[in-house]
């Protein structure tokens, strides 16, 4: 029995040693996914945190190591999408005083900022833009992500198609 | 995944990893504190928490775990509104939240779900399949007799003469081409980089003609052309909402100061009553469908006098060719009578094949343009499928007939241009398809017409892409084919074919005035305005403009074309159409960023939205410009509003008017930001006005956290703030109070 085979085992029998182990393959990628996806670290923090509770909750039906990662996946992006439509039942209205004339300053626009290419990607729905994400940014196969949101493997990669010739079309500008 | 496509998500995977390596995880999500938050925690959250937290009937609720703040639910709202004319550089002071008196509703998720009704899309199921008999019938399903065979008289296009004769065309051409893999592109080779959608498209809006008179002001669709309505995820009757939301359309009442979901046609119902029937496909529907979650990226409406039209596009695979991801789209339109708004009574379904493209109603007809790509791959039993795309109608489905089916000379055979007519949003309406060989286009209808323009590529450039893949389309050598459609009488007649240099932004590239159309193009060689006739030949143009640069907007009102190129910096063009044989630039203006959309506002003066920028290129700024054009030698940019790390929704029909007001507003979404750091994305609604020649910014609505882009539509003094994947907010324009919401489940 291979060693992560060990892990799963003992996952399963309720070791939470275990079981952190086993998440922290994939935590840098989970948390990435998930500020991708809410666009805030906290949310994100919390989505990944939900995951992780929920997904040993669950374990017991997990059989391999193999079926582990997009399984995590999976759960959490539920819970980011549930997180994107509970959100908050009231409307907050901000300043916009930093809105202003413009005086042909040149701003130096600060590195953490979105890039045109995040921009681009914030055009797309919801669910195109989870696609995107697990593809290239997780490096997901389409049968891989279809199984992770439970459609054909054909609307994935159709889907991604479309997304992807949108995102070219706005980043030719 | 075609070659482009790779090498694009090989560059964007490339970014985002770059990216994304500047992330570092946060503590709380270290292998350590993970491990004691399953050991402090297991058993404390249950599956069934997560998952229903959304769900209908139960409202919200909040998951409260030991290990994290608990959120409160009280309703609470921050309202700032900007009232200065004109600011730079203001300290604003940010208020704290006040406790709303409609805290208490708001407690409850406003679930009205006792009144809501649930229609079922009845869509009368016949057995579909009747693919086998339709060959050897040639008959068009929908009514047309053999004997009223339709007849064109336009040069260099003819109609088929049998289904034999389409398919050894495609066939004939695939083996000259004889590159397997290429014909695996959906949109097929042929489409422009810029033809599928109207996404984007600046507006081009009407003339303001309704009275402010006793009735309240409501929002309407800000539409090309007045008179010809194009579907919109949100339509408004002025007491009604219609949102189509992604379970399906919701409708909602606004009367009486609060919201109430009267009915949803749900999504699922809509694009169910698609699928059955093909014969030998399998296709089996995923829980996430059967949610609606992934159901149609397409949903649309149009309201009118009482009719309903949703539009939905679903893509079925066929399982039948294991090594590759064969399938088709298919839209559909479903009509309901919605005299009773409670309870919508489905009139009719037709759907045709093809991925959406446009559609518009004028004098309660319908027209559905879509793209049909051809699954060949080399397979002749495949083809026969395939060959011709078919049409539905409730349930009835089939082939659209060889003489139909129009076949210009040198057309692409990839794909097709489908165009449907539904005469009349009734029962039983008469209904007349016909596909033209050759790709997906931008569509253009002033009335009874539909001009639709399409790339096309000299066989050089052909045989590039046949041979590798790829073609530097950058280049932009292609010409345009322009056709153009009669819809009188209910028939799809092509009544006219020509060529431009270039191609094509979007809608808006594409004006009809006083007998003539009008066509702006991008090629190789510069920037293109043309002059047609009926007959689509060119009486006059002004060609090579701006060379090197793409055409970001374009306006035609009247006698003058505002043309908005930008390379770096953004030149707009007045050109002066006045006489169609000279079209001539009268003057040129070079400012920073460009405007993606150009809204006249009467006094010579237009408003331009889009992006801010320097003398290098384009920023994270959102930009709202107001331009003089009194002098069309020298237009002149008076004032502009540059919005920090902002992000406008350019898209023509999100451009929402308020004549009343003298007030327009834009969705708009913000970036949060404290100091040198990015928080986060708020999107919203921002109103403003042009007072004086200046731009004023009246009003900001924000949410602080919804995912998506926020509409806006108005009734009265009430302005609605829309999530179509979430609900409703109500606002009063006046005190800026909350008055109600609802939420979509």
């Amino acid at each position: 029995m291979t060693e992560a085979n060990t892990r799963v085992q003992k996952a399963i029998g309720g070791d939470a040693q275990a079981f952190a182990e086993l998440y922290s393959i994939y935590a840098k990628d989970l948390y990435r996914f998930a500020l991708y996806c809410l666009k805030n670290e906290k949310d994100a923090q919390d989505a990944v945190q939900d995951a992780v509770l929920l997904a040993f909750t669950k374990i017991g039906s997990l059989r391999n190591e193999a079926a582990f990662k997009s399984w995590l996946f999976k759960i959490l992006s539920n819970c980011c999408k549930t997180r994107l439509m509970k959100s908050s039942a009231s409307p907050v209205f901000l300043d916009i005083s930093s809105a202003e004339h413009i005086t042909g300053d040149d701003e130096n626009i600060p590195a953490s900022l979105k890039s045109e290419l995040l921009e681009v990607l914030d055009t797309l729905s919801a669910e195109d833009r989870e696609i995107v994400l697990l593809s290239a940014l997780a490096g997901y196969k389409s049968h891989e992500i279809a199984e992770m949101l439970g459609c054909p493997s054909s609307t994935v990669r159709s889907r991604l198609a479309r997304a992807l010739k949108k995102m070219r079309e706005q980043l030719k500008d | 995944m075609n070659r482009k496509d790779k090498a694009f998500l090989k560059r964007i995977s490339a970014e985002l990893k770059r990216d994304a390596e500047s992330i570092v995880l946060p503590d709380s999500l270290s292998t350590e504190s993970i491990a004691e938050l399953i050991k402090n925690n297991a058993g404390a959250v249950s599956p069934d928490e997560i998952y229903t937290a959304a769900a209908p009937d139960k409202g919200f609720k909040v998951l409260a775990t030991p290990a994290r703040k608990v959120l409160a639910t009280a309703a609470v709202f921050v309202l700032i509104v900007a009232s200065a004319l004109v600011y730079r550089n203001l300290d604003r002071p940010v208020l704290g939240p006040e406790q709303s008196s409609e805290a208490g509703a708001q407690e409850s998720g406003a679930d009205t779900g006792n009144s809501e009704t649930d229609i079922h899309a009845s869509g009368g199921q016949t057995d579909g399949n009747k693919g086998d008999s339709d060959k050897k019938d040639p008959e068009n399903k929908q009514g047309e007799s053999a004997a009223e065979k339709y007849q064109i008289k336009v040069d260099g296009v003819k109609t088929a003469s049998s289904y034999d004769e389409i398919e050894n065309k495609i066939k004939k051409a695939y083996k000259k081409a004889n590159s397997p893999g290429l014909f695996t592109n959906f949109f097929g080779l042929f489409a422009t980089k810029n033809a599928v959608s109207d996404e984007g498209a600046p507006g081009n809006i009407a003339e303001e003609s309704r009275s402010l008179g006793s009735t309240p002001g409501f929002g309407k669709t800000n539409e090309q052309v007045e008179g010809v309505s194009e579907a919109d995820i949100i339509k408004n009757d002025g007491r009604y909402l219609y949102i189509f939301s992604n379970k399906g359309v919701q409708i909602v009442d606004t009367q009486d100061n609060s919201l109430k979901k009267t009915a949803l046609i749900k999504l699922n119902d809509l694009i169910k009553a698609n699928t059955s029937g093909e014969s030998g496909s399998v296709y089996s529907y995923s829980k996430a469908f059967n949610d609606g979650y992934y159901g149609s990226d397409v949903r649309e409406l149009y309201v009118l006098n009482n009719r309903l039209a949703a539009i939905t596009s679903i893509y079925e695979p066929d399982y039948r060719e294991n090594n590759s991801s064969t399938g088709k789209s298919v839209t559909k339109v479903t009509v309901f009578d919605i005299s009773d708004k409670a309870a919508p009574k489905e009139l009719l379904s037709y759907s045709q094949d093809g991925y959406y493209v446009s559609s518009r109603i004028y004098n309660g007809r319908l027209s559905l343009v879509t793209e049909y790509g051809i699954a060949y791959y080399g397979n002749d039993a495949l083809l026969e499928e395939t060959a011709v795309p078919k049409t539905d109608v409730n349930g009835a489905s089939g082939r659209i007939a060889p003489d139909s089916i129009l076949i210009p000379e040198d057309a692409s055979t990839t794909n097709y241009l489908v165009v449907g007519l539904i005469d009349k949003l009734e029962k039983g309406s008469k209904i007349d398809t016909k596909a033209v060989l050759g790709g997906a286009a931008n569509i253009y209808s002033s009335g009874d017409n539909l001009l639709a323009a399409r790339s096309i590529y000299s066989n050089e450039i052909a045989a590039n892409i046949f041979n590798f893949g790829t073609t530097s389309m950058t280049t932009n050598s292609g010409k345009s084919e322009i056709l153009a459609f009669s819809l009188k009488d209910g028939k799809v007649s092509l009544t006219a074919r020509g060529l431009v240099d270039g191609t094509l932004l979007n809608q808006f590239s594409m004006d009809e005035s006083n007998g003539y159309y009008r066509i702006a193009t991008t090629d190789s060689k510069g920037n293109n305005v043309f002059v047609l006739d009926k007959e689509l030949n060119v009486k006059g143009s002004v060609t090579g403009f701006a060379p090197g640069e793409q055409i970001k907007s374009v306006r035609f009102m009247g006698n003058t074309a505002y043309v908005v190129t930008f390379v770096q910096t953004d030149p707009l063009f007045v050109i002066d159409m006045s006489d169609p044989a000279k079209p001539v630039i009268r003057g040129e203006l070079k400012i920073p960023g460009f405007s993606q959309y150009l809204h006249p506002i009467g006094n010579n003066l237009i408003i331009g939205i889009g992006r801010g920028g320097t003398e290098t290129g384009v920023n994270n700024d959102a930009k709202i410009s107001l331009f003089d054009v009194s002098d069309p030698t020298t237009p002149r940019e008076i004032d502009a509003v540059s919005l920090k790390y902002s992000y406008i929704d350019t898209n023509h029909k999100a451009f929402l008017s308020v004549p009343e007001r003298n007030m327009y507003v834009i969705p708009l979404r913000r970036a949060l930001i404290n100091g040198d750091v990015y928080y986060r994305d708020i999107p919203g609604l921002t109103a403003f006005s042009v007072e004086n020649r200046k731009i004023v910014i009246k009003d900001t609505y924000t949410f602080e956290e919804t995912g998506s882009m926020i509409r806006g539509t108005y009734i009265g003094n009430v302005i609605f703030a829309i999530d179509p994947y979430y609900g409703v907010w109500a606002v009063n324009m006046d005190s800026k109070e909350l008055i109600d919401n609802v939420i979509f489940n």
